[in-house]
């Protein structure tokens, strides 16, 4: 497992896709910042070019990296089936379930990393760039991505595993898509015959990930769900089921898979 | 483990629903054998390779790989194999080196230069840099065989290893595969198209039709069993092979596509074959002794083999 860890790493590593995509994350929000600052400068009664802002803002948006699981995903992913070098794997020993796992833990890796270092350079820009708000606010943004880790995760983990189902990173997309978008939708509409819909709804990743109490970015003032009892014990044991029930989907389904 | 079978399979089946790509095949491959393996397109010769390289599992009966029977058994000789099945898979984005390093590691082989030293066995030394996607067809068929001969494998499965090679590259690789056979003792299991260049080098075959293994046979035996035949070409064939049975008693021939017929028994005067076509007035359009090669020989086993199988489905 642990060479064939290694591999994956020099592998991605050997990849541009990895550094294109964390390139284009830093980047954006590199840009944010300037743009705050810019107008700052320009403006210097401008309320919002804080680290308090910034940060709001990102938050707010933690919606959208679950969407880019799918990215790391798929670069986890590696088109094995359209390479055919998943059969080169297996033909020199290694199990479909071990390539499984050990896809798993490198998609989870690469991921960490690539958030560490676009957190890094966005947090590291804000301070360099923004008024300093404090430290409070610093703490609650990277308390947001540390309490939404495990639906992170769960939105890596749903890529790969839809990817060795399918095949496909498109099709493993349109999937992703479909579970964590399209549900929710479904089940908001059958809500308002049945009740028990909006109670399983209650506890979908995409309605709880970066969902607000009150509060909005204008005011500086966000009030998140994980920070009310009941919220951080869906959000954490939301993202905890996620990890179980695609980690079991995924090792079922590669045991009975033929290549 | 079985002193002499390094591969071994009994009543080895795979169905695709109703479809079986391989029937009860009772394949025994010895160690240190080049085995070719032959059959049509459909016969069942890369489902046999795929259930040994684990990228399918038989529906039914059992096989042994140097010795191992069990699932994790299987896993365990695998890291002694090495295996082109069909095209060779590597990620295009990479270059040759930078594939080849990513299943060294990935397969725990040490030593970096190992990688240089398999680009070079194979003719790729200056393609090293070239990504993948880029190689021409010659160069990703080398590229896999440097993978399948990396960590020095004491069995080698390779499945069309020649194709896409020009004639040079195809005497270098027959070259090099028979190196590794007679100079490491690697066991070699090769299916191909080609079946003059099997006749090169294997040592045993295996023929496969629809599924099924119709003959298996060292080369030796082979040998022996290639005589010369007569192939006599006519302008009425149904006549002649009439003429042949009541007035030559000659019962084992056969009837070609192009007016052709072999004549595989002994013959003791070939002008008497002759003879017959010109005095019954049946025109003779070629008239030669020829020698059973591999090709010759396949299509007759096969041939017969279809030709029962047909009619008895007709019956």
């Amino acid at each position: 497992m642990l060479n064939y860890i290694k591999s994956e790493l020099y592998r991605i590593s050997h990849s541009k896709g990895i550094y294109i995509f964390d390139g284009v994350c830093a980047g954006l929000l590199l840009i944010m910042n300037l743009l705050l600052y810019a107008i700052w400068k320009d403006t210097p009664s401008f309320m919002y070019a804080t680290t308090a802002f910034a940060f709001n803002f990102a938050s707010i948006f933690i919606g959208v990296v679950f969407i880019l699981t799918i990215v790391m995903g798929c670069i986890a992913f590696g088109d094995e089936y359209k390479n055919r070098t998943i059969g080169n794997s297996i033909a020199f020993g290694s199990s479909s379930v071990k390539i499984y796992l050990g896809k798993a833990i490198v998609s989870l890796i690469i991921s960490f990393l690539s958030l560490a270092v676009v957190l890094a350079i966005f947090i590291g820009s804000s301070y360099l760039l923004l008024q300093n708000s404090g430290p409070d606010v610093l703490w609650e943004f990277l308390q947001n991505y540390l309490v939404n880790s495990l639906i992170l995760v769960t939105g890596v983990l749903a890529t790969l595993t839809l990817c060795f189902l399918f095949g496909s990173g498109s099709a493993a997309t349109w999937g992703w898509l479909i579970l964590f978008r399209g549900l929710p939708i479904v089940c908001q509409l059958l809500g308002l015959k049945f009740s028990f819909f909006i109670r399983l709804n209650k506890w979908m990743a995409a309605e709880i990930i970066g969902a607000q109490v009150s509060g909005n970015v204008d005011d500086l003032n966000i009030h998140w769900l994980w920070q009310t009892q009941d919220g951080l014990y869906r959000t954490l044991m939301s993202g905890a089921l996620g990890i179980l029930v695609f980690l079991a989907i995924g090792i079922v389904g590669m045991r009975r898979k033929e290549m | 483990m079985s002193e002499e079978w390094i591969i071994k399979s009994d009543r080895l089946t795979k169905l695709y629903g109703q479809t079986a790509a391989l029937k009860d095949a009772n394949i025994r491959i010895k160690k240190g054998s080049i085995y070719g393996l032959v059959g049509n397109n459909g016969a069942g010769k890369t489902t046999f390779l795929k259930i040994l390289t684990g990228q399918i599992r038989p529906t039914s009966g059992s096989f042994t790989m140097m010795g191992a029977d069990t699932e994790s058994g299987y896993r365990q000789a695998r890291t002694k194999t090495g295996a082109i099945i069909e095209t060779p898979g590597f990620y295009p984005k990479l270059t040759a080196r930078q594939n080849l390093e990513y299943y060294r590691i990935q397969r725990g082989i040490p030593g970096k230069e190992s990688v240089d030293k398999m680009l070079e066995l194979v003719g790729l030394s200056d393609a090293g840099k070239k990504k993948f996607a880029n190689l021409s067809l010659g160069m990703k068929q080398r590229l896999g065989l440097a993978l399948a001969l990396m960590g020095d494998p004491e069995l080698l499965i390779l499945d069309e290893p020649i194709n896409g090679l020009d004639p040079a590259g195809i005497v270098e690789i027959r070259n090099l595969l028979l190196k590794l056979n007679k100079e490491k003792g690697v066991t070699i299991l090769i299916s191909s198209h080609i079946l003059t260049e099997l006749e090169n080098i294997a040592t045993d075959y295996g023929f496969l039709s629809r599924g099924e293994l119709a003959e298996q046979i060292s080369a030796e035996k082979l040998r022996e069993k290639c005589r010369t035949f007569l192939e006599i070409k006519v302008t009425d064939v149904a006549s002649y092979t009439a003429l042949l049975e009541s007035e030559m008693l000659c019962s084992n021939y056969r009837v070609l596509p192009d007016n052709c017929i072999h004549i595989l028994e002994k013959v003791d005067n070939i002008a008497d074959y002759s003879a017959l076509a010109v005095n019954h007035g049946i025109g003779l359009l070629g008239f030669e002794m020829k020698e059973i090669n591999l090709e010759n020989y396949y299509m007759n086993l096969i041939g017969d083999r279809e030709e029962a199988e047909d009619k008895q489905r007709r019956m």
